[in-house]
C-alpha cells in the first residue's frame, strides 16, 4: 500500500457570505498515498475545488478552514503561517489549474515565468542559470527549448498548460494538484497532458491530485477516486472498485450518466437538482434525489464508514 | 424515421478577414467554413462535431443567415434562401430557432422567464399578450418546469443550471420551428442534468418531425442524440455517416483519433491512435489535406492534394489513404 504523502482529517471549508455560511467541504478525510494518482471527482458545488485550495492554503475570503488538519509529510498545512505556506507551496505541492491564459502573464516570455519560480526558492540567485532551468524544464514537458523566448499567446493551448505544468513540477513536488487541467482542451491534446502528467509522476514518484467531473476521465487514469457531493465525501475507494462495484447511490448514478463510446447509446440522468450549499438537506445531502433513500436518510446524517479498506457515507452501508 | 428534404447546404464557405482597420497590422483572412455541404431530413438530427476552430459553430450561423455566406448555397424547405433579404428573412425566423450554449448568457437576468418564453411570440406578431402567456404557461409545463404559475415570475438567477436550458429550449420551441441548431447545449450543464435535456430535445424532435443540428465538441454526447454525424477540421467536413457506423468503424483518421481519446469507463485500456501537436491556425491551414501534419499515415499525396469528400456504401470519407473497415475494433478495442 505504501507511505501516506497527504491526510486530511475532519476538514470543514465554509464561505460566510451574506445570507449565511455555504458549507463547501463539511468534514471530509481522506489519504493520499505517495505516487498515487488519485481522482476527485463531483459536480458543480460539490466543494471538489475549494478541497483542492483549501490544501494549497488558497481558500478565497470569505472563505475559511474552520476546522481539521492537513497533513502533508507530516507537516499540518492548516496551522502555517501564509510565508511559510508559501514557501511549502511550489517546492512540495505544485499546482495546475483550468486556464493557462489567467495563470500566465500574457506580457512576459514563458521561459522567465518559469525562471521565477527557482529564483523565488532560491535554487539559484543567477537569472541567466534560471533561464536555463527553464529551458531543461520546458523541454521535459515536450515543449521545444526555444519558446523559452516565446509570449503566452504565441503558443497553442495545449502547449500553454504544458508550460503551467513545467512550472509547477520545476521544484519537484512530492504533489501535484491539477484543476479541471484540461476542460479548455480538446480530447487528443487532453489525452496527451494526461499521458504527460502520468508520466511525470512515474519518473519524479510524485503523487497526483486531480480535480474533475469527468468521471470517464478519473476512471482512465486513477489509482483511487474520491466523489463528492454538496461538500462531502461520499465515497473513496480504488479504482476498479468503484468503477465496477459502487457502493453510495451517488457514485452509481454518477457513472450511469457520463456517456461512453464503447457503453449503451443512452445516459441516466439524476433527478432532482444539486442541492443549495446554503440550505443544505438535512440528513444524508443525496436523500431527495437517490432512488434508495430510506426514513433514516431523511433524519440522519451517515457516518463514514470503512469496509475492507473502503470509505463510503450511506445508511445502506453500515 | 426521417422524412423529406428540409435543409440542403452546398459548398457553404465564409472567410473572416482579420487586421489591418485603421490600426494597420497585417490583414489575415481566417477560412473558418470552407466548402461546406450537407442534407438533413425532417425528424433527422445530424451532429457537427469538431474541435474548437474547426467552424461547426460559423457553420450552424450560416445555416440561419446570421452571418452572410461568402459562397454556397443554402436551400430551406425547397427555396433557396442564400440571398433572402432580410424582411423576407424575418418571416421565415421563426421556422429555425437556434439554442445555444450558455443558459446563463442567453437569459435577461431580470426578465421573469415566464416572460422571456413569451416574448418571441410578440416578437414575431403570433400572439397578443394574454395568449403568448398562457401559451408560455403551457410551454414551462411541457418543459418540467412546474407548477408553471409559480416558474413563469421567477428571474434566472432563481433556477439552476439545468432549469434555464429548460427555459432557453421552451423560448425556441414555443416558435414551433421546423428547424432547430443546438450549438453545445448541455456542455454547461453538470453531467446529473444532462440525460434530462437531451431526452426533452429528443422528445420535441418525435413530436414534431423537428429537424436539428446538433453541434458539438463530444462524439460521446453526439452518439446519444444524433442520427448521422459529420466531422469537422480546420473548416472542412472529413467524415460524414450514420452516427454509430462512424463511431464504430471511422474510416478518417481524424476519426479515430477522436474516437480512441475520448475517455471511457468501459474500455479503460484501449489503444489510441496517435496523432501529432494540435489543430492548425485557421489563418494558415496546411496546403493539401489540412490534417496531414498530425496524421501519422500521411504521404506526399496528402502534403500535395486536397482529398474531396467522397461517397462509398453510404459512408462519406475526405481521405487519400481511408483506414479499413473494422480497423477500430481491431487495432483499439482488442489491445
Amino acid at each position: 500500500m505504501g507511505d501516506i504523502l497527504l491526510s486530511i482529517r475532519g476538514l470543514k471549508v465554509y464561505y460566510y457570505t451574506l445570507t449565511g455560511p455555504v458549507r463547501a467541504v463539511d468534514n471530509v478525510s481522506m489519504d493520499v498515498y505517495k505516487g498515487d494518482w488519485v481522482s476527485v471527482v463531483g459536480e458543480s458545488g460539490s466543494g471538489k475545488s475549494t478541497l483542492a485550495l483549501a490544501i494549497m492554503g488558497l481558500v478565497p475570503p470569505p472563505g475559511r478552514v474552520v476546522g481539521g488538519s492537513i497533513v502533508l509529510d507530516g507537516i499540518d498545512l492548516t496551522r502555517l503561517e501564509r510565508e511559510e505556506l508559501r514557501k511549502i507551496r511550489g517546492s512540495m505541492i505544485g499546482m495546475v489549474f483550468q486556464d493557462p491564459m489567467t495563470a500566465l502573464d500574457p506580457l512576459r516570455k514563458v521561459g522567465d515565468q518559469i525562471a521565477d519560480v527557482y529564483l523565488e526558492h532560491g535554487v539559484t540567485d543567477d537569472r541567466e542559470e534560471a533561464r536555463m532551468m527553464a529551458r531543461e524544464a520546458l523541454e521535459a514537458v515536450g515543449v521545444p527549448g526555444d519558446r523559452v523566448e516565446y509570449y503566452p499567446h504565441q503558443l497553442s493551448g495545449g502547449q500553454r498548460q504544458r508550460v503551467l505544468i513545467a512550472a509547477a513540477i520545476a521544484l519537484k513536488p512530492k504533489l501535484l494538484i491539477a484543476d479541471e487541467p484540461t476542460t479548455a482542451l480538446d480530447v487528443i491534446v487532453q489525452a496527451k497532458i494526461m499521458d504527460l502528467i502520468d508520466e511525470l509522476r512515474r519518473k519524479m514518484g510524485m503523487s497526483v491530485l486531480l480535480i474533475t467531473h469527468d468521471i470517464a476521465l478519473a476512471a482512465e487514469r486513477s489509482d483511487r477516486i474520491a466523489v463528492m457531493y454538496a461538500g462531502k465525501l461520499v465515497e473513496y475507494g480504488r479504482v476498479d472498485e468503484i468503477v465496477e462495484d459502487p457502493l453510495h447511490p451517488y457514485t452509481e448514478a454518477l457513472l450511469a450518466s457520463a456517456p461512453d463510446l464503447w457503453g449503451p447509446r443512452e445516459i441516466k440522468g439524476i433527478p432532482g437538482n444539486p442541492p443549495d450549499l446554503r440550505d443544505p438537506p438535512t440528513g444524508c445531502p443525496f436523500h431527495p434525489r437517490c432512488p434508495l433513500a430510506k426514513p433514516v436518510c431523511r433524519e440522519k446524517e451517515p457516518r463514514v464508514t470503512i469496509i475492507n479498506g473502503r470509505v463510503v457515507a450511506c445508511h445502506l452501508h453500515g | 424515421m426521417a422524412g423529406s428534404l428540409i435543409l440542403e447546404v452546398e459548398g457553404l464557405r465564409k472567410y473572416f478577414v482579420q487586421g489591418g482597420g485603421i490600426l494597420g497590422g497585417p490583414k489575415t483572412v481566417v477560412k473558418a467554413v470552407d466548402g461546406v455541404s450537407f442534407s438533413l431530413r425532417r425528424g433527422e438530427t445530424l451532429a457537427l462535431v469538431g474541435e474548437s476552430g474547426s467552424g461547426k459553430t460559423t457553420t450552424g450561423r450560416l445555416v440561419l443567415r446570421l452571418l452572410e455566406p461568402d459562397e454556397g448555397r443554402i436551400v430551406f424547405n425547397g427555396a433557396d434562401i442564400t440571398h433572402l433579404p432580410e424582411k423576407k428573412l424575418r418571416k421565415l425566423r421563426p421556422r429555425m430557432q437556434m439554442i445555444y450554449q450558455d443558459p446563463y448568457a442567453s437569459l435577461n437576468p431580470r426578465m421573469p422567464v415566464g416572460e422571456a418564453i413569451a416574448e418571441p411570440l410578440i416578437v414575431h406578431g403570433l400572439a397578443d399578450k394574454k395568449e403568448a402567456r398562457e401559451r408560455a404557461l403551457e410551454m414551462l409545463e411541457r418543459v418540467g418546469l412546474t407548477p408553471a404559475e409559480d416558474f413563469y415570475s421567477r428571474i434566472p438567477a432563481q433556477l439552476s443550471g439545468g432549469q434555464r436550458q429548460r427555459v432557453v429550449i421552451a423560448r425556441a420551441m414555443i416558435l414551433e420551428p421546423e428547424l432547430v441548431i443546438a450549438d453545445e447545449p448541455v456542455s454547461m450543464i453538470d453531467v446529473s442534468m444532462r440525460a434530462s435535456i437531451l431526452e426533452l430535445l429528443k422528445s420535441f424532435q418525435k413530436e414534431r418531425g423537428l429537424a436539428m443540428i446538433f453541434i458539438t465538441h463530444d462524439l460521446s454526447v453526439a452518439r446519444l442524440i444524433a442520427d448521422r454525424v459529420a466531422v469537422m477540421y480546420l473548416g472542412k467536413i472529413v467524415e460524414e455517416g450514420p452516427v454509430e457506423e462512424v463511431l464504430k468503424d471511422p474510416r478518417h483518421p481524424y476519426t479515430a483519433a477522436l474516437v480512441t481519446a475520448a475517455p471511457s469507463i468501459r474500455m479503460r485500456r484501449r489503444k489510441r491512435l496517435e496523432v501529432k501537436g494540435e489543430i492548425a491556425d485557421p489563418r494558415n491551414p496546411p496546403p493539401g489535406c489540412r490534417f496531414h501534419p498530425r496524421c501519422p499515415f500521411a504521404t506526399e499525396k496528402c502534403r500535395r492534394e486536397e482529398p474531396k469528400l467522397e461517397q462509398a456504401n453510404g459512408r462519406k470519407v475526405a481521405c487519400h489513404h481511408p483506414l479499413q473497415k473494422g480497423w477500430l475494433e481491431e487495432n483499439a478495442a482488442s489491445h
